[in-house]
């Protein structure tokens, strides 16, 4: 019988194979070899339609890269992406992560959407040295536990009442004077993620919560909540609502002819139904992390490649946010002159983006502290003649908020 | 809470429980009469909101008089519904007609998907945000309109089943199948007439609760738990039982979302449905006494 298998020499032969890319140090790769991020998104799963919608901006990103001649330092390398499916699911995540780093030998990572899939991603990241970019998770506590491998360009959850309690401020000192507070959140997850920031931020900021109303998703009449709305002597009404609900909450204050200043939040305020719902929604205010219309180069150069690319398409924010993100991967190897992960790392933490195409997102600065947070910010929106427009902060508005009673 | 707040909480109370009534009066009738429970009901609805929606951005035409178009496409639904896929259930154990109702379900929510996709569609009127003021509390008028709808339905369907032959048939039809069928009467007929007035009653709710609301393919899901609960508590097949049933479940649910908090009141109508069924199993008004 002879020996089925592998012969001595084949085990030596498949023994260095395998350690070869361990031995050969890798900045000792090729100059012109690509910079290969990992692009950690969910195109199948519940997270579907928000993942493939960010995966195009990640692509943009690259192209845009690509064929203005690559990364310069590291003598015109491409950018390459090495796009996973996370499956909206953590485990995939976590899973996908290592893949990547083991297998892909990706120089860094960026991704992967919801908090809940970029948690397992960004420790399985940080543990392998390779630097992890997040796009749009807000989980607070991503960039508050000194991991070093790890930066966002995204806000923390917890910053939302600080940027309302500014804006409120702000118009203050335009003479639209906002002194009492009414709270009106959904009673899942995320409107009660809300509510409670909003709680603990507003009062310390001068804006005492009179009545805190939560509602469930689906509720065919809000005609007590806004009875209690308006009874409360409120003049400022802060939501987290999904859309649909807020076209009917929005239609009750209507019905009493209670017209107060009224913020909703993030995508699910700023969206084609409510504007669908007609005056109620008209000089409504939505807070959310970036706009199509912001008053900046980058952002409307952007927007232009992005319809340019795929016609008919306006970008939403978490799409501008995976662009910055993969652009600010380039921009750091490129400073670094290195696909090294350590040497990308180390380039992160230097990295200061005012200008260029990457200066998409509204804070006047791109950088990341040592917790590898960036001093994002959001904008504030309002509905004006049927339309979403940035009023607020000043330096990326197209215009001063309007008056609340149009 | 105060006055205002409490008779507020009354008042939009009846008026949902109204509404809820509107949307389950079909589900009992087929229930009462096929002892088919129609998992599908709620799709239905989402089916006739979608066509008052489409008959007022297309044709123009006013949600109270898109009643009259979409309530027949409805029974249309129904009588072909029947024929198609209740009649061959009607052979199989009750499990599996479950399961074919629950398919459908699912079915027509994908195909809405595919179709309408999954934005929110409204419509918005003049009316949209005009109001009754009752003192202190309100009614918005398109709640207020759909609610007036729900009551002279089932005035309607008193008169039907009390003084009308068709009425007679299905009362008897329901009380035995096998006497009814010894004297003569055509229980296929009455089944399908049954299943086309059950869901001709969505055609009349779905274009004035699009009024009042939204639609999107998953919209009948909101409605269909609900509707199930208000059957069982007022007696499945009971019509009184709809009417108690659905105010109940509708003042209970609003008192306590004012006074409580949103989540507290969410479970309200299942407290209720478990304590009904501890207490009294047949329902509050058992079919057989409303007949």
């Amino acid at each position: 019988m002879t020996k089925s298998g592998i012969d001595r020499r084949q085990t030596l032969l498949m023994g260095a194979a395998i350690a070869m890319p361990a031995i050969i140090p890798s900045h000792g790769r090729a100059a012109t070899e690509a910079l290969k991020i990992g692009v950690l998104v969910p195109t199948t799963g519940v997270h579907a339609s928000d993942g493939i919608r960010m995966l195009k901006a990640h692509q943009l990103a690259a192209k845009l890269i690509n064929d203005a001649g690559g990364l310069k330092s590291l003598g015109g390398a491409k950018v390459e992406l090495v796009v996973t499916d996370i499956q909206s699911k953590p485990e995939v995540s976590r899973a996908e992560t290592e893949r990547l780093i083991s297998r892909e030998r990706v120089s860094a990572l960026t991704g992967a959407w919801a908090s809940a899939t970029t948690i397992p991603a960004a420790q399985i990241a940080d543990r392998n040295r390779t630097p992890f970019m997040i796009t749009s998770a807000v989980n607070d506590a991503l960039t508050e536990q000194g991991m070093k491998y790890v930066f966002r360009t995204a806000v923390k959850a917890k910053w939302f009442g600080g940027y309302i309690a500014d804006f409120l401020d702000y118009q203050k000192s335009k003479g639209i004077s906002v002194g009492k507070i009414a709270l009106a959140t959904e009673d899942g997850p995320a409107g009660q993620a809300v509510r409670s920031n909003y709680t603990s931020v507003m009062p310390g900021r001068g804006f005492p919560i009179l009545t805190d109303e939560t509602f469930r998703t689906g509720t065919p009449d809000f005609s007590t909540i806004a009875t209690k709305l308006r009874t409360s002597g409120a003049d400022g009404i802060l939501t987290c609502a999904y859309a649909e609900d807020s076209t009917v909450l929005l239609r009750a204050l209507a019905a009493q002819n209670f017209r107060p200043l009224y913020v909703g939040f993030g995508g699910a305020h700023v969206n084609q139904t409510v504007l669908a719902a007609g005056k109620p929604s008209d000089r409504t205010f939505g807070v959310v992390e970036w706009s199509p219309d912001l008053n900046k180069p980058a952002s409307l150069a952007f927007v232009k490649a992005f319809a340019e690319a795929h016609p008919g398409e306006t970008p939403l924010s978490n799409q501008a946010q995976a662009f910055v993100a993969t652009y600010a991967l380039a921009l750091a190897a490129d400073a670094a002159k290195s696909t090294d992960r350590n040497a990308i790392r180390d380039a992160l933490t230097t990295l200061k983006i005012t200008d260029g195409p990457a200066a998409v997102l509204p804070a006047p600065v791109l950088s990341f502290d040592e917790q590898g947070q960036s001093p994002a910010t959001c904008v504030i929106v309002q509905a004006i003649d049927g339309k979403f427009v940035t009023v607020w902060p000043e330096a990326v508005a197209v215009r001063p908020p309007a008056p609340v009673q149009g | 809470m105060s006055t205002t707040i409490f008779l507020q909480a009354l008042l939009s109370g009846l008026t949902n429980g109204a509404i809820y009534a509107l949307v389950a009066v079909g589900l009992t009738l087929v229930f009462g009469v096929m002892r088919i429970v129609n998992f599908a009901h709620g799709e239905f609805l989402m089916l006739a909101m979608y066509g008052g929606y489409l008959a007022f951005t297309f044709l123009g035409i006013d949600p109270i008089l898109a009643v009259f178009l979409v309530a027949p496409v409805l029974m249309l639904m129904g009588y072909l519904l029947f024929g198609g896929l209740i009649r061959p259930a009607l052979k199989v154990p009750e499990i599996n007609q479950m399961a074919v109702t629950l398919g459908l379900s699912l079915l027509l929510q994908y195909l809405a998907l595919v179709v309408f996709k999954a934005d929110n569609l409204l419509v918005t009127q003049e009316r949209s945000t005009a109001s009754i003021w009752l003192g202190p509390v309100l009614i918005q008028m398109p709640q207020a309109i759909a609610a007036l709808a729900s009551i002279i339905l089932l005035g309607l369907f008193y008169v039907v089943l009390r003084k009308t032959d068709l009425g007679l048939i299905m009362r008897v039809v329901s009380q035995s199948r096998d006497g009814a069928a010894l004297s003569g009467i055509d229980i296929g007929g009455t089944y399908r007439w049954a299943m086309a007035i059950g869901l001709g009653t969505l055609g009349i709710a779905g274009p004035l609760m699009v009024s009042a609301l939204y639609v999107n393919p998953h919209v009948g899901q909101l409605f269909t738990l609900k509707a199930f609960v208000i059957v069982i508590v007022g007696g499945m097949g009971s019509f009184g039982g709809v009417l108690i049933g659905a105010l109940l479940v509708g003042i209970a649910e609003s008192i306590a979302a004012s006074w409580l908090t949103a989540s507290v009141a969410a479970a309200v109508p299942f407290a209720l449905l478990i304590l009904v069924m501890l207490l009294r199993p047949e329902g509050l008004v058992p079919a057989g006494g409303s007949r």
